[in-house]
């Protein structure tokens, strides 16, 4: 069945790498000119430093390439819904649409086998396209992460195994959406919608960050905002100021007590400082990355499991 | 008629319904080995629905269909094997070059002549690299069969194989389907809502009408209980007169 499988969808897998393409090709340029620049301005004595001449050669290196990084990324999110828009969401409904199912589902082969030889065959396909835009990333923020890490959900979205279990997931969610929408454009408006709601509000935003408690730690109020060096890696979920006995300050009360410190003619900061306030903190720390990493994976795969297994009943009733 | 007794096809009880509404309800039958039937009735009778479940495309909500003394089902690849289908409108992967249409066919089937497909299309002239999208509707109709009969089928099944042909077209596709009947023992049935032009190729009827199975039986037999001079038309309208109907 390898050869059927290939003609009927060469297109959409020729698509989705012609995709890995457009995105490989900014991001190659790109990298390449930041890896010459790291080791020009010689970022990587200062990895894990703050003394003041590494500051100063950050923010050269952040002026010029952080950008990219803020700018360019978040739109790389939709990668991953792409690939299973192309290939999931036509696997069957648009059988259904054109009728071809007649076709397929009344020849000597059970329409689960059918189905089974699909969904593996074309998982392997999308896995490997996953695991291919993963190295791509990772290639490229190389000499972010050194500085920076990459446990910060701009990052972590794109290294390790979420970008390969992302694929997966849309894939599997596709081919669903398809057998229940039984049209392939529908399908693919209502997997970018159903995956935003997945992967990002409801993993992303809400468990995300309850995998682990977080620590906790205070600093100096008048310490710099930690900066990307200072990060070292962890991934900080929160922050603000608390007074001398602990209580954390709203937003409210520190807007009140900022312009205060200004009206006094002092930086917020000093004046924090001053009068015995401290930052705090709440953060991830940088070794828990594959732990968070694993946990995640294993949440999509195990969605894409159930999904698979809804999809496979689902089919029996399709015609 | 040959091998009378051994029945090909055998409909018990036979339902399906979609949500509230009884597509096509208590439909019971018994087609002999060898007999090519016509299902016949209006549009919207039920004439696809009882075919698809014949055909295990879809599973009854009532009794059971048998094939060849097995119980028909979309998740038995054995009874898959069992029957050719070409569908309203024969659907093709327009994409496809007719030599892939083949090449899916043998990869789809443990049991595959391609040498008898081959053949059926070199005999009607219909070019193995054109790509299906772009042949006539006919020629389209003549792949789908060339597909169901390269299946080696012992039921044939097919859904108003005629309704979008031409004239000459339709009589080409009848002169196939008798013409692999006679030379490969087939059982055949097809739904149509014309009658005139099955009366030279079929030797049983079934009548449908709003779900129920109306009449079933051999032509002959039919035609001798009906008033003489009647011919199939006259006994299929008579069948379909709104006051004919059986109450229940």
């Amino acid at each position: 069945m390898s050869w059927l499988i290939w003609r009927q969808h060469r297109l959409a897998v020729l698509a989705s790498l012609l995709l890995l393409v457009a995105v490989a090709v900014p991001l190659v340029i790109s990298g390449l000119a930041m890896r010459s620049g790291y080791d020009q301005l010689g970022l990587a004595a200062c990895a894990g430093h703050s003394d003041p001449r590494c500051l100063d050669l950050l923010g050269q290196f952040s002026d010029q390439y952080r950008g990219w990084g803020q700018q360019l990324l978040p739109w790389l999110n939709f990668v991953p819904v792409l690939f299973g828009a192309l290939v999931g969401a036509p696997l069957v409904a648009r059988e259904i649409e054109q009728r071809t199912y007649l076709l397929a589902w009344t020849q000597g082969v059970t329409r689960r086998r059918w189905l089974a030889a699909k969904v593996t065959a074309l998982a392997l396909v999308v896995v490997l396209l996953g695991a291919g835009f993963t190295a791509l990333i990772t290639w490229w923020r190389w000499p972010l992460d050194q500085l920076e890490g990459h446990f910060a959900p701009t990052v972590y979205d794109f290294e390790g195994l979420m970008p390969t279990a992302y694929t997966l997931f849309a894939f599997v969610l596709g081919t669903f959406v398809g057998v229940v929408l039984r049209r392939t454009v529908p399908a693919m408006g209502t997997l970018l919608a159903a995956f935003f709601v997945i992967r990002y509000l409801l993993v992303e935003v809400l468990l995300r960050p309850r995998f682990e408690a977080p620590l906790s730690t205070t600093l100096r109020a008048s310490a710099a905002r930690p900066t990307i060096l200072a990060g070292a890696g962890n991934w900080e979920t929160d922050g603000g100021f608390q007074d001398a006995v602990g209580r954390r300050l709203t937003a409210d009360e520190v807007n009140r007590l900022a312009r205060q410190a200004i009206d006094a003619g002092l930086s917020p900061n000093a004046w924090f400082q001053q009068h015995g306030y401290l930052r705090w903190l709440t953060y991830q720390p940088a070794d828990r990355f594959w732990t968070f990493q694993v946990v995640e994976a294993a949440i999509f795969l195990g969605l894409s499991a159930l999904l698979v297994a809804v999809t496979f009943r689902l089919i029996r009733r399709a015609a | 008629m040959s091998d009378a007794g051994r029945s090909a096809l055998v409909a018990s009880g036979l339902g399906r319904r979609f949500g509230r509404l009884w597509a096509l309800r208590d439909c019971s039958f018994e087609l002999p080995e060898g007999s090519i039937a016509a299902l016949v009735g209006p549009n919207g009778a039920g004439k696809t629905t009882l075919l698809t479940l014949t055909i295990g495309l879809a599973e009854p909500t009532a009794g059971r269909v048998e094939l060849f003394g097995r119980r028909m089902s979309g998740r038995d690849g054995a009874a898959l094997a069992e029957i050719g289908f070409v569908a309203q409108d024969h659907p093709l992967y327009r994409g496809f070059t007719v030599a892939e249409l083949l090449r899916m066919g043998r990869a789809l089937n443990r049991r595959w002549d391609e040498a008898l497909a081959r053949q059926r299309l070199e005999r009607l002239e219909i070019p193995l690299r054109r790509r299906a999208g772009t042949l006539s509707g006919g020629q389209q109709a003549q792949v789908c069969l060339a597909l169901a009969l390269a299946k080696r089928p012992r039921l044939l099944v097919l859904d108003e194989p005629l309704a979008s042909l031409d004239p000459l077209a339709r009589r080409e596709f009848l002169d196939a389907v008798s013409q692999s009947v006679r030379s490969e023992h087939l059982t055949v049935v097809f739904s149509s809502h014309v009658v005139t032009e099955l009366e030279q190729v079929c030797d049983h009827l079934m009548v449908l009408s709003r779900g129920r199975l109306r009449v079933a039986g051999p032509i002959g037999q039919l035609l001798r209980a009906a008033p003489s001079g009647w011919g199939v038309e006259r006994l299929v309208l008579d069948e379909l007169r709104p006051g004919s109907e059986v109450p229940g």
